[in-house]
């Protein structure tokens, strides 16, 4: 982490003092730490840009409000300066299961078809609840998922309605494809406003690539946003099944629907939930 | 509640009590047919506009205020001469004030007792870009968050222009955009005055995207109601549509924008055909009534003016309720049929084949009463 534009001295200094600080990680907009203060570890991802910070004002309100196990808590959020510089902070409940992003890195994925659709029906149920306090995400990823313990029937969203603040441009800029555009709902692609079914079609990416390894619609061939939104447009991705994951034919049949490339073509998130409890009917 | 089952929504217009006191209890007599009424709440002073209402009421499974909320589209001295006690009319640009905006115009339904109100809409396609659009979604969120909402069924007010129904891109846009709004059934008024009101709608793309509209927003979960559609609301029935609308009037009669009367020359003397599912003119009724396959009307407003007698008379009123009591027998036919899309199916494959045999012996008619439509609607519903 020596390319950290904050650093753990910044943030002592800012919300200090701490018995332990970490680093978590660092992201285009932010970094993120882990600290423990009074015998309590908690995450603190602190953004070097303090402009954007009216900009979810009201989801962070509404976000203080969420006590759900498929939600990170938020514990509180502000700003503080150091050296004539402003630096906004959220400080989060710390998910101790590692992300997903780091699970896919260590090749590990569910090893039945329960753990998928444990994993797949907490997505949904953390973001039903962020959507009934009228937030959207914006930013769903394997990197922004965090599992309680080693298993996978607890995920948790992570930095949530963040993304509001960044605008496509954000990533059409940069040549090469980005992690959060992988992610993307093609209309977020389109640069046109992210709609509640943008969230699944995100969780839906997520939940293929963390049971398989495989990204649904990513391969070598696609380098930009633009191409991938083509790729989305015009394939139908394979089933979870032919890849090797441990998934039910309605889980299949569920993630298939939620990754249409057309918002009205997938399935409500309510749909999604009721057709994920008659797979439990069905006893699969 | 006109989302409880399928059914026909009659809209009254400027008729006599009596004409429509008479229409209602025509309907009234058709089995397995369940309708109910509106009104336009901008057409009336409130006096009038309420006893309107309390007839519908009494005749019908529901009464609808429909707030007609388009009117904001056009210049303030255009949306209602002498209404202004509908508060709601008189804002200069409602977009800029949605919350107060949606207050009036619900508030302005519930105080004419509708247990049943509808979020205003402006016309998507009428504006420029989704301008429109998005200030309906903004309405239909403030309606959802308006305490009427708790109390009252609230249906989420939608317009479009036809040719958004037609562009598959368009209309693949616009479905997008409303699976994502609040919970709620939709009232969907589809705008086209692309051919006189005489004629059944036969624009086949149109038909073909209103099919896909229907059946998108049905399998999301939302009642779908098309008011002012005329019979090309009933061909969406089968495909999930919950109510289709139409009225006596000519202009009531399907989707073209109502007009206001006047216009000072003779009435087209028309008359609602069942065998072709469209209009043809009266004097033409001689020449079909000896086909076989022709069977002279059972409606109660035939039996009392014989209209459909070759050489019989004819009379404004009359004709109108005669073509509702047939949309009443069509509506009738489909919410109780085990298959209403075999049973549309067949209706139309009977009214193209005697329109067939129409041809085959000699029958010649004005081009307006040329059942163009038939080939249009067999292909959007196929």
């Amino acid at each position: 982490m020596s390319d950290l534009k904050i650093g753990c001295d910044v943030v002592a200094k800012g919300l200090g003092p701490f018995e332990a600080i970490a680093v978590l990680g660092a992201g285009a907009y932010g970094e993120t730490y882990r600290v423990e203060r009074g015998g309590r570890c908690t995450a603190i991802k602190v953004i070097h840009n303090p402009q954007i910070g009216h900009l979810w004002e009201r989801e962070l309100e509404a976000l203080g409000r969420i006590t759900h196990e498929n939600v990170v808590a938020l514990h509180g959020s502000g700003s503080f300066d150091v050296a004539g510089t402003t630096y906004l902070y959220l400080e989060c409940e710390l998910v101790d299961g590692g992300s997903g992003a780091e699970r896919i890195s260590a090749g590990m994925s569910p090893s039945t078809p329960a753990e998928t659709k444990a994993m797949f029906r907490g997505l949904l149920r953390g973001v039903d609840e962020l959507h009934d306090v009228g937030v959207i995400h914006r930013d769903i990823k394997p990197a922004n998922i965090a599992f309680r313990g080693p298993g996978w029937a607890s995920p948790v969203i992570l930095d949530f309605g963040l993304a509001k603040v960044f605008d496509m441009s954000s990533h059409t800029d940069y040549p090469a494809l980005l992690g959060t555009a992988k992610y993307m709902a093609p209309e977020q692609l389109r640069g046109t406003v992210a709609r509640r079914r943008s969230d699944l079609f995100s969780v839906a990416v997520s939940v293929f690539e963390l049971a398989s390894g495989t990204h649904p619609f990513v391969d070598d061939r696609i380098q930009t946003p633009q191409q991938l939104r083509d790729r989305i447009e015009t394939t139908v991705p394979p089933s979870l099944d032919s890849l090797g994951g441990a998934v039910t034919p309605t889980v299949d049949r569920i993630l298939g629907r939620l990754l249409s490339a057309r918002a009205h073509q997938r399935l409500s998130l309510d749909q999604a939930l009721r057709d994920l409890e008659s797979d439990d009917a069905d006893g699969e | 509640m006109p989302t409880a089952s399928e059914s026909m929504i009659v809209h009254v217009g400027q008729q006599r009590d009596e004409v429509v006191a008479a229409t209602l209890a025509g309907l009234r007599g058709i089995s397995g047919l369940r309708f109910g009424g509106t009104a336009f709440l901008p057409k009336y002073k409130t006096s009038t506009a309420q006893e309107k209402l309390d007839i519908v009421g009494g005749g019908c499974d529901y009464a609808l205020a429909d707030p007609q909320t388009e009117r904001m589209e056009g210049p303030l001295e255009k949306r209602g001469y002498g209404r202004a006690h509908l508060l709601y009319l008189q804002r200069e640009d409602p977009g800029a004030s949605p919350g107060p905006f949606v207050d009036e115009v619900l508030t302005a339904q519930a105080q004419l007792g509708r247990h049943t109100v509808i979020s205003p809409w402006l016309t998507h396609g009428h504006g420029v870009g989704q301008k429109h659009l998005r200030a309906t979604r903004r309405f239909a969120m403030e309606a959802a968050n308006h305490p009427l909402a708790k109390s009252c069924e609230l249906l989420l007010g939608v317009a479009v222009a036809g040719g958004i129904l037609a562009d598959s891109n368009a209309l693949d846009d616009f479905l997008d955009e409303l699976v994502d709004w609040p919970d709620g059934p939709i009232y969907l008024r589809v705008v086209t005055s692309t051919s006189p009101s005489y004629e059944q709608l036969r624009d086949t793309n149109l038909l073909i995207g209103l099919r896909r509209l229907v059946e998108s927003l049905t399998s999301n979960e939302r009642i779908v109601l098309l008011p002012l559609s005329g019979l090309a609301g009933w061909l969406m029935m089968p495909f999930g549509a919950r109510a289709f609308g139409t009225g006596i009037s000519a202009s009531l009669q399907r989707l073209g924008p109502p007009r206001g009367g006047g216009g000072g020359g003779d009435r087209l003397r028309w008359y609602f055909l069942p065998e072709l599912l469209g209009f043809v003119l009266h004097d033409e009724l001689r020449l079909f009534s000896s086909l076989p396959g022709y069977t002279v009307c059972g409606c109660p407003f035939c039996a009392q003016l014989p209209l459909d007698r070759a050489g019989g008379d004819w009379d404004f009123d009359t004709a109108g309720q005669h073509y509702l009591h047939c949309c009443g027998q069509l509506c009738a036919s489909l919410s109780t049929a085990a298959q209403p899309r075999v049973q549309l199916q067949r209706r139309l494959g009977r009214a193209q084949s005697f329109w067939q045999m129409a041809q085959s012996a000699g029958v010649v008619v004005d081009s307006r009463s040329v059942p163009r439509h038939l080939a249009a609607w067999i292909q959007a519903v196929g």
